[in-house]
């Protein structure tokens, strides 16, 4: 979507605002362009310039709710403007693919079985059986006193287990884990033979290649299926390191269709969902 | 006839033949020398790739056929091989072509001369300029187009080695011509017919030429083209996801879409007006030719990719049929373009091994409905089961060979203990004396069978028929209700949903008053406990839009192309006899009631009265999850159904309404399903 807007007046200070924001926004500079819509709204919410091409702008960082609530608010300023109308047409049919992706996603998933390993394999069992652990944090927004990061770590026990997180994450004081900071420059990387990824939020991108992990487990919670798509295939190396799946619960698994291992309080219990046979 | 030599691909059961863009940029010629220094080929700009985000796959590093020359004949009969070996059919190779002056001709000269390769091939004219930015924008020129009808003659005329050989691929008889930027030819018409006419001359059947939507959207067929064809990323409008990503490249500028995201919106783009052949897309980042101002497409995988093939096959097969099932890949070796077929070291054959196990997947054609023979010899048989059990009403055993009555209300019944008596009830609760009911327990697993046994026993108004069977789908069990009723009038209800009291008196009211042999009525939307449903959801939120509509639309037919707006087939009360020529209900899993009554609308007219007498009932756990891939799998073929024989539809025979008729259907955006003659120019 190209922005679109016909710029009126407006006081001195806010039409320079506006000037500089279009500039930032036509630059691609998303996030600058945003801040300088905001204070323009933030001083003028009643600025249809302002406050369709903050809707733009929302459009263009993918955040489509957002986008849709201010053109929505513009277009209730100027009902017959042609260019927010578009403008709202767009992200609407954007805001409808976003299931059918999902939906593309929850299809796909059950693909990846190759790149996973079948945890009711013997050897396999074994390989996970009293050795360290090392546990990362992929998960954006959670602290490490968190009952399901407990949970996970309990299931473990009574393996030696270290908390690895990177730089910027928030940890709690009450935290019983042995905790590390992630910080590749000085080699404080995850050293394990396992190592069990705690959600799929982020990519670990350059750091996972040097870590060279033997056995690599992924816990999820309640990822969308297009996360998990994503990092899987990045975890399980391609296929060249078989990734090993942990689930929140018994609901979980079945909703990702991947063999994997059920993490609970009680029973240490494994699945194996059934496979999409094609 | 294609006259091409036979692809070997043993897994293609279905004739579509997947042709892949083929870069010949990969040896060295004395212009790009000049231009980005001695010895550049594509691998220059693939070697320096790195990485400008976390997770950022680049560089790709070729796998098993290295940094190859082209100019060694032994590399292209390995490229040959293995796209052969997983059901490619050909390559696309780009043609350069510079007011008579060729680029990077040598791969396919050789090609040509040699006989070798023995793999079909076709061409694209890449007729764009040459840029020092590769985008072929007016900027920094290198080599420069300059058009004119003579010039066109001459580049049609340099092709005429190409389009004698055996190995051209053809589309019924016709060499195959793709064209990149159709937009960029002035007297583009002009120019076509000047190629074709070409061509008849020198003796070769005229050119089925194809234009790529590369520049927006637009009928090619009003240029002379044959058909178009996808060029992506060209045109999408996928997610902008840099807000996401850690960048790890301070100096990045360019931006990183979601590819999946981009595939959906593919995948549920309504067919055009006019033929258009799939391009699927591997993966897509250009950062090795534009580094920090690049566009990459994140989330590609084999099995991603393997997925939206198996869409494209099953489209192209239901769109397009003979020579014209063509599926195009973008592209074998677009190194510089992250896009390319050929295995890299991160996914070894990966992406070929998709294209393989894509055309193996079984191919499901689209339901057909069952005739009505077939529904009473199938409701004949099930009645011989052990496992069926019917029961009916005293006072349907009082006299069995009484009158049939006026209405059978047919009722479907699965798991619905809390709500089906109370929809039995609404039915007991009509103004209308002369109905009997007709209740098929499809397996219910609740208790909604002993439910159904006691109101066999008390229900004295009507007379009432209860069939207990093991569970076979929603639309088999209102075939086999359809099967045992009598009634001249059959109307469904759903065993959760319930019908105003006046419903039936209402809507065979508006039958008779009109001729009509199928009536509906407004929906009300009610939730577990009966009130109307609050949550106005995007989903039940146009639900209610197409209803009202409905009202205002001068033929409730035009509404029904979009969609079914009498929701459910519950809300159906149709002629029996109209059974005779549409049949029972397809299999479809979701579009079963819209197919049925678009073919009944070749039968009758159809009407529409506006007041809610149904009551559609809506739980909180009601979700098409999931279905919404599969429910535009079958509107396109709910819709290529309805449109085969569109020419003998009753709008269409009068002239009053076969304007609006058409009005209608090309406002929705349905005029791709309009035979050739009657689409827009």
């Amino acid at each position: 979507m190209a922005p679109r807007a016909a710029l009126l007046p407006a006081p001195d200070a806010e039409q320079h605002l506006l000037a500089a924001a279009l500039e930032a926004q036509k630059a691609g500079r998303l996030s600058e362009a945003r801040e300088l819509y905001q204070r323009v709204v933030a001083s003028q919410p009643d600025n249809f310039d302002a406050r369709h091409m903050l809707g733009v702008v929302h459009y263009q960082r993918g955040e489509l709710e957002l986008a849709r609530e201010h053109v929505a608010l513009a277009i209730r300023m100027r009902p017959l403007e042609r260019a927010a109308l578009k403008n709202l047409f767009l992200i609407d049919k954007a805001l409808e693919r976003r299931p059918v992706e999902e939906d593309i996603s929850r299809e796909v998933l059950p693909r990846l079985a190759p790149r996973c390993v079948a945890p009711s394999s013997p050897d396999e069992h074994e390989r996970w059986q009293d050795a360290d652990l090392d546990i990362v944090v992929l998960k954006a927004g959670i602290d490490t006193s968190s009952p399901e990061l407990e949970r996970l770590a309990r299931w473990f026990r009574p393996r030696t287990l270290t908390l690895w997180l990177e730089s910027g994450m928030p940890k709690q004081a009450q935290s019983t884990l042995a905790t590390r900071i992630i910080e590749p420059t000085v080699d404080a990387l995850p050293r394990a033979n396992r190592v069990v990824f705690f959600g799929a939020d982020r990519s670990p991108g350059d750091w996972f290649q040097s870590m060279n992990a033997g056995n690599t487990g992924l816990y999820c919670s309640d990822e969308p299926h297009s996360l998990l798509l994503d990092r899987i295939p990045e975890l399980a190396r391609e296929g060249r390191a078989p990734l090993r799946l942990f689930f929140s619960s018994a609901t979980q698994a079945r909703r990702i269709g991947l063999p994997g291992t059920i993490v609970g309080d009680e029973a240490r219990s494994v699945c194996m969902p059934s496979l999409r046979i094609r | 006839m294609n006259d091409s030599l036979p692809s070997e691909a043993p897994t293609d059961k279905r004739d579509v033949r997947i042709i892949a863009f083929y870069l010949p940029q990969f040896h060295p010629i004395s212009e790009n020398d000049l231009w980005w220094g001695k010895d550049f080929t594509e691998w220059t700009n693939v070697r320096k790739a790195t990485p400008n985000f976390r997770g950022h796959y680049q560089p790709h590093i070729p796998g098993e056929l290295g940094y190859y020359d082209l100019r060694d004949p032994g590399v292209r009969e390995r490229q040959a091989a293995l796209a052969r070996q997983y059901g490619i059919h050909g390559f696309c190779y780009y043609y350069y072509w510079f007011n008579g002056k060729r680029l990077l001709e040598r791969p396919l000269d050789d090609m040509l001369s040699s006989a070798r390769p023995e793999f079909p091939f076709c061409v694209c004219w890449a007729n764009e300029n040459w840029t020092r930015r590769w985008d072929g924008r007016d900027s920094d020129i290198l080599m420069a187009q300059q058009y004119s009808i003579d010039d066109s003659r001459e580049f049609i005329r340099s092709l005429f080695p190409l389009f004698r050989d055996k190995r051209y691929i053809r589309v019924n008889g016709k060499p195959l011509l793709l064209i990149y930027k159709a937009n960029l030819i002035p007297e583009l018409a002009r120019t076509v017919a000047m190629w074709r006419d070409e061509c008849r001359n020198a003796g070769i059947e005229e050119i089925y030429a194809v234009a790529a939507m590369t520049s927006g959207p637009g009928s090619p067929s009003s240029h002379g083209f044959d058909a178009a064809v996808e060029f992506p990323p060209h045109g999408h409008m996928a997610e902008l996801i840099n807000e996401r990503l850690t960048f790890t490249n301070r100096l990045f500028d360019g931006m990183v879409f979601n590819l999946r995201n981009y595939v959906a919106q593919l995948l549920t783009m309504p067919r055009p007006e006019f033929k258009l052949f799939r391009t699927l897309i591997p993966s897509w980042d250009n950062t090795p030719r534009q580094q920090d101002r690049g566009t990459a497409f994140v989330g590609s995988s084999p099995e991603l990719f393997e997925y939206w093939l198996e869409q494209a096959l099953h489209q192209t097969c239901i769109r397009h049929h003979g020579d014209e099932r063509l599926i195009f890949i973008n592209a074998w070796n677009e190194w510089g373009e992250g896009c390319h077929l050929e295995p890299d070291q991160r996914y070894g054959r990966g992406y070929l091994q998709a294209i393989a196990s894509a055309l193996a997947a079984p191919f499901v054609p689209p339901p057909m409905r069952p005739g009505l023979d077939n529904i009473l010899a199938h409701a004949t048989a099930l009645k011989k089961q052990a496992a069926v059990r019917q029961i009916r009403s005293p006072r349907s055993e009082d006299d069995p060979e009484r009158r049939p009555p006026r209405i059978s209300v047919v009722m479907p019944a699965y798991n619905h203990e809390r709500f089906v008596r109370m929809a039995l009830d609404s039915v007991v609760a009509q103004t209308l004396d002369d109905l009997e009911i007709v209740v098929i327990d499809d397996g219910s697993s609740d208790g909604t069978a002993a439910i159904l046994d006691a109101f066999v026993a008390q229900c004295t108004r009507y007379p009432v028929t209860v069939v207990h069977q093991p569970n076979e789908g929603a639309y088999a069990a209102i075939n086999h209700g359809m099967a045992l009723a009598r009634g001249e009038i059959i109307s469904i209800i759903n065993s959760d949903d319930m019908y105003a009291p006046t419903r039936l008196a209402k809507l065979l009211s508006a039958m008779d008053e009109h001729g009509a042999g199928f009536a509906f009525s407004g929906t009300r939307f009610i939730d577990d406990e009966g009130a109307e449903f609050a949550d106005d959801s995007s989903y039940v939120g146009q639900l209610r839009d197409d209803i009202a509509r409905c009202k205002t639309a001068p033929n409730p037919l035009h509404e029904l192309l979009s969609s079914n707006v009498a929701i459910s087939t519950g809300n159906f009360c149709f002629r029996r006899d109209l059974l005779t020529t549409i049949g029972g209900f397809g299999s479809f899993r979701m579009c079963h009631d819209w197919d049925f009554i678009l073919a009944a609308s070749y039968l009758t007219p159809i009407r529409f009265v506006h007041e809610s007498l149904y009551e559609y009932r809506l739980h909180q756990h009601n979700t098409f999850a999931g279905l919404r891939l599969l429910g535009h799998a079958e509107a396109d073929h709910v819709l290529a159904r309805f449109f085969e024989d569109i020419e003998r539809h009753p709008a269409m025979l009068d002239p009053a309404s076969r304007q609006t008729f058409l009005n209608a259907i090309r406002r929705r955006g349905f005029g791709g399903f309009l035979p050739a003659a009657l689409r827009a120019a």
